[in-house]
């Protein structure tokens, strides 16, 4: 009896209460919290009160610091660092995102909740309130944890090397002696009409369109030959074949790359040494002349990429129903068509993301080229080595020259392109399309 | 979805608050210099200094002992950290504003440009007696733009070692070299008369012993627009060595790594290599092993590039005054001493030069006369591409095309890098 | 008979690839044994069967006071272990919410990241640093291990969402409608479905940080902190002391285990990775 009048008591009192949602709107506009203490929803207004209170005092100050950072890059050479302060004010501006996503929320709270009182709606008791949100944010709190290390380990670091690509921040406007300036697309400029940098963009450029698409192709089509033939049902000792032709994916590829550059060394490496010369009298140039070095990077890299591709044509093939055979006999195809119409489709189909992937990862197969031979062998009239792709080149121009800036705009290039071509491709396959809108 | 309407009320916010907040330049607290301290008194001495050395097990041996001399003389801890002596310069750039870095750290002179021109060394203050202690090429390597950077802890320059039981008789001039190591060569092809390897640093000599020069200089100022490495003397060095290839009197690809290996088993008769060999060479070959300076390259002793390696106080560092006291007494005559004992490396002291009676250094100090400092500005990092274009004369490329388009080059690397 | 005939010949053909393949896939990786068996230090004295058979190169790396190899082997393993553990967990977190729950940004978020993940950022390494810096993880294996975990999100999500889409979704409606809670589903349904790919996060993210010297050269400054590839490299990248035997006994140490777990996960992999990675 008592607490059907406690609770009619609660609803009479909520009643009373006519909250103007634009009061409640302007008053969390004003701070957070104020517009949901308005609308007696105490609790909610408080957390939100504290939340800005927290946010003010810890980062308030750096925030302050960060934005003149990012706006002067520093007044005083030697005082200011220019980068810190770079970073500081990137850091600044994802806080800021953070803390304007929280306030939006907020005022739309606010005025939301008011209308809903005026319109009659009883808000539940603290307890199902608690749960009500728990239940509305759970996906949420799931995705949290990986958006805040994703903000910090991709999102910002791209910021970063955004910003840097309109800086001049090369070795001779380092800090502390001097500061880095805002240049615009000076950078870009730069690129594209001073020679050096042209031809070498050009040559490098070229040299990594066709190192991706044929050490790419030949891994794809190796691991494909390789998985038919295990697949096929006279082969015995299957599981002991699978292995030993999965072991150059077991093996790190970090070692194997080191080891296959010893074995090619000139002079004194094992192919020179034990093969070319024994067999035929040869000593092959690898790595001095950049066609051979580039023949045995794209080697190298079929034998190291081919196991993966192998390893999930097998899961596949293993899937394809055999009744799609037994029709195709009944129609007296041939096997090269039954091939051509019934595996091929099946397999590329199902695995067009991650062919896609293979395509886009040696794009910017950095440890090959560099551990192989550092890019070299050396080449005239350029800016970088003969084997050089575009992620190396960027590379030494970061660590070896200290040019940040073209280091900067160049990645910007290559991760437009990379990602244009991700995108296309993406769309284009059904797997994706299924997803809806990309 | 946020509709339209609150996606710019949203904007709005936020750029108010931007806008507020941006206005708000950092206080600066005024820079106040210590006035009231008198000319030469030390501030107070520091709890401990950071110390950032070679990555290398041997530094940490005697460098750890001289640090603990010197905190038994001041009470002053010294903390060793490792980073390899390349890698220094790029950390310190990180981790001095940071608030991570040193107090002094090692570098060769050839980066002092590097250093000096990002602002992250400051200079020494020497008087006249200390620097009178230290021999004239190795304060000019640490000089830049007429300040002194650095305390010179070691000088060092490559010369010749043999084989006694390989050689009868050192060869004098490149030319006998080049028919030492063909007869050699054409007794057992296994074996090897002269290698030296294709790098800039080593085949200096080749170039400047004709003529061939880095930048011009004047009175220690480097001209940085005036390349001498395709001027005729170039040339000519640089044919005089592909001779060696192409006469299949050297390999074409030797690392020091593969030199060494071939020197320590008794397959070279003459390599060229530096002094941080002596102790492997001596323990391989035992007495059969000699030194000698460069063969005679046009009728000349062959030059060599010296290099100088160098406690340098960091910019960042908040005890500049102790960092480079203790500079000074890393570099003193005993510990000077000491470093050689332990090292073999010879410190740019004249008077323990003097000292030094072993026979086996005699290549060694006599080279040394004949060095010419590295250039230490910054514009000499794209010079050290020579080593691509060596490689292409290695590969039987034509000398004089070769050294046009590496000049060319190297001045368009130091345009690009903003370097004139 | 004809085509009996035919049919062993093509056999026999199969068989000679396989065998030709074996000899191209092994032979360097017996090549790096031979060399970590030899006694000198360089790689030209060298040979693939060595003149002298020694261990020194293994015992140095033990023994030896100034070898850093077992500390730098459990930071690996420590790193590794981290940061597989912090993966599989949020990154499975991520997956479950895009695969079964409506939120703001579920329909591209996903996508939006991996895309922005294929922009090379090896300059931004300076910003990581700055960051890790401010909040004192420098020269430390968490920063390391934390830049590890997000980089890896949005691949490894995608793979996994791709394996939880192919669960019914009736069979966690009927537990919530049973009155199971959000995590009771997750831990008692949808968990112990997703074995498979849950193994193959779990390989990618070991194996990762254990081959990787860029980003640990960057973070981690003082030898004692060095994971193994660091240190590994520095064996031969060393200019005075290049030391390719030495680097491969301590390559070997690391790879065999590392293969062993491959081939014995080899099952699973394919298995995930065709339900995860694709689409029928």
């Amino acid at each position: 009896m008592s607490e059907a009048k406690q609770l009619n008591d609660r609803i009479n009192k909520i009643k009373a209460h006519k909250p103007n949602p634009t009061v409640a709107m302007a008053l969390s506009i004003l701070f957070a919290g104020l517009g949901q203490i308005y609308n007696r929803r105490y609790f909610k207004g408080i957390l939100f009160a504290l939340f800005e209170i927290a946010f003010i005092i810890t980062f308030g100050e750096f925030i302050g610091l960060g934005l003149w950072g990012i706006f002067t890059l520093g007044e005083i050479p030697g005082v200011d660092h220019s980068i810190f302060l770079l970073v500081y004010g990137l850091l600044s501006i994802i806080l800021i995102v953070f803390a304007a996503v929280f306030y939006i929320y907020n005022v739309r709270d606010a005025k939301k909740q008011a209308q809903a009182i005026l319109d009659g709606w009883i808000p539940p008791t603290f307890k199902e309130s608690l749960k009500a949100g728990y239940d509305k944010t759970f996906p949420y709190l799931l995705t949290t944890p990986g958006l805040l290390l994703l903000i910090f380990a991709v999102v910002f670091p791209l910021m970063f090397a955004i910003s840097l690509a309109f800086t001049n921040y090369n070795l001779y406007n380092s800090p502390p002696r001097h500061l880095v300036e805002w240049v615009g697309f000076s950078n870009f400029t730069n690129l594209f009409t001073n020679n050096l940098w042209r031809n070498t963009f050009v040559s490098v450029f070229s040299w990594t369109i066709v190192w991706t698409v044929v050490a790419t192709t030949f891994q794809i089509t190796l691991g494909l030959f390789l998985a038919v033939l295990v697949n096929d049902v006279r082969v015995k000792f299957k599981k002991l074949i699978r292995t030993i032709l999965i072991l150059p994916w077991a093996v790190p590829g970090f070692v194997t790359i080191l080891i296959f550059a010893a074995m090619f060394n000139d002079e004194f490496g094992a192919i020179n040494r034990d093969i070319m010369m024994p067999l035929f009298g040869l000593e092959v140039p690898w790595l001095t002349d950049p066609t051979f070095t580039r023949m045995v990077l794209i080697f190298i890299q079929t034998w190291l990429g081919y196991p993966f591709v192998f390893a999930l044509f097998s899961g596949v093939l293993q899937s394809i129903s055999n009744d799609w055979y037994e029709a195709a006999d009944i129609d007296g195809a041939s096997r090269w068509q039954k091939f051509r119409f019934i595996t091929l489709p099946h397999v590329l189909f199902a695995t067009a993301p991650l062919l896609i992937i293979q395509y886009t990862t040696n794009f910017n197969n950095f440890n090959i080229i560099y551990l192989f031979n550092e890019g070299g062998p050396a080449v005239q009239g350029q800016n970088a080595g003969g084997t050089d792709i575009l992620i190396s080149w960027v590379y030494k121009l970061t660590f070896d020259t200290n040019n940040y800036n073209m280091a900067a705009a160049i990645s910007l290039i290559i991760g437009l392109m990379v990602s244009i071509f991700a995108i296309f491709q993406f769309r284009r396959t059904a797997a994706f399309k299924e997803e809806g809108k990309l | 979805m946020l509709t339209l309407k609150k996606r710019t009320i949203g904007l709005l916010l936020l750029v108010a608050s931007l806008l507020f907040i941006a206005a708000c330049a950092p206080d600066r607290e005024e820079v106040v210099e210590d006035e009231d301290r008198a000319e030469g008194e030390m501030p107070e001495k520091p709890d401990e200094l950071v110390v950032w050395i070679n990555d290398e097990d041997i530094a940490e041996d005697v460098h750890q002992e001289q640090f603990d001399r010197y905190t038994e003389e001041t009470g002053i801890e010294i903390v060793l950290e490792r980073i390899a002596m390349p890698d220094q310069l790029e950390e310190l750039a990180l981790a001095g504003p940071g608030g991570t870095g040193p107090d002094l750290f090692f570098q060769p002179q050839d980066r002092l440009g590097d250093a000096v021109v990002q602002g992250l060394a400051v200079p020494f203050s020497y008087t006249d007696e200390e620097l009178a202690d230290f021999s004239d090429a190795a304060i000019d390597a640490f000089t830049y733009e007429g300040d002194i950077y650095g305390a010179p802890v070691a000088i060092e320059t490559y010369f010749a070692y043999y084989n006694r039981s390989l050689l009868d008789e050192v060869p004098e001039t490149i030319e006998d070299v080049l028919d030492m190591s063909l007869d050699i060569r054409a007794e057992d092809s296994d074996m090897y008369g002269f290698l030296i390897t294709p790098e800039f640093y080593y085949l200096y000599s080749f170039i400047n012993g004709y003529g061939g020069y880095v930048f011009a200089e004047e009175d220690g100022v480097y001209d940085p627009d005036d390349i001498g490495l395709d001027s005729e003397g170039a040339i000519e060095g640089m044919e005089m060595y592909q001779s060696f290839i192409t006469e299949g009197a050297m390999p074409r690809t030797i690392t020091p790594d593969v030199l060494d290996g071939l020197f320590i088993e008794g397959r070279a008769a003459m390599v060229v290599s530096g002094p941080w060999n002596l102790p492997h060479f001596r323990e391989a070959l035992g007495d059969d092993l000699g030194t000698a300076p460069l063969p005679v390259i046009n009728n000349e002793p062959a030059p060599s590039f010296v290099g100088v390696k160098s406690w340098l106080v960091s910019f960042y560092s908040n005890n500049q005054e102790w960092a480079e006291d203790l500079a000074k007494f890393l570099t003193n005559d005993e510990n000077s001493q000491y470093y050689y004992d332990i090292t073999g490396e010879l410190p740019p002291r004249p008077d323990i030069l003097d000292t030094i009676d072993d026979p086996i250094y005699a290549g060694y100090t006599e080279q040394v006369e004949f060095g010419t400092p590295m250039p230490n500005i910054p514009q000499m990092s794209p010079v050290w591409d020579m080593d691509e274009a060596i490689e292409l004369i290695v590969n039987g490329n034509d000398v004089e095309e070769v050294l046009e388009e590496a000049v060319q080059n190297i001045k368009d690397k130091i345009e690009l890098q903003g370097g004139q | 008979m004809q085509a009996k005939t035919r049919s062993r010949l093509e056999l026999l053909g199969i068989y000679l690839v396989f065998a030709f393949m074996a000899v191209i896939i092994i032979y360097p990786l017996l090549w790096a044994v031979g060399m970590s068996l030899n006694e000198g230090r360089s790689l030209y004295s060298s040979t693939i069967i060595p003149e002298n058979w020694s261990l020194t190169h293994y015992r140095w790396l033990f023994t030896d006071e100034r070898s850093n190899y077992l500390l730098w082997y459990r930071n690996s393993m420590i790193v590794s272990s981290m940061s597989v553990l912090l993966s599989v967990t949020i990154t499975t977190f991520t997956a479950y919410a895009f695969s079964r729950y409506e939120f703001v940004g579920r329909k591209s978020g996903l996508y939006t990241f991996l895309i922005l993940q294929m922009f090379p950022v090896l300059m931004a390494m300076v910003a990581i640093y700055i960051l890790l810096n401010l909040v004192g993880l420098l020269d430390s294996l968490t920063g390391l291990v934390l830049v590890y975990v997000g980089g890896q999100i949005p691949f490894n999500a995608w793979l996994v969402k791709g394996y939880l889409d192919t669960i019914p979704r009736g069979l966690d409606e009927a537990a919530r409608i049973d009155g199971a809670g959000h995590f009771t589903v997750f831990f008692r349904i949808i968990l112990p479905l997703a074995k498979p790919i849950l193994a193959v996060v779990a390989l990618f993210n070991f194996m990762q940080p254990l081959f990787d010297f860029i980003l640990p050269s960057i973070i981690l400054r003082s030898p004692r902190n060095y994971t193994l590839a660091l240190g590994l490299y520095n064996f031969i990248n060393d200019q005075f002391s290049n030391n390719f035997t030495r680097f491969a006994a301590g390559s070997i140490l690391i790879a065999v285990p590392v293969a062993v777990i491959y081939v014995f996960l080899q099952r699973f992999l394919i298995s995930g990775l065709t339900s995860g990675g694709t689409k029928e």
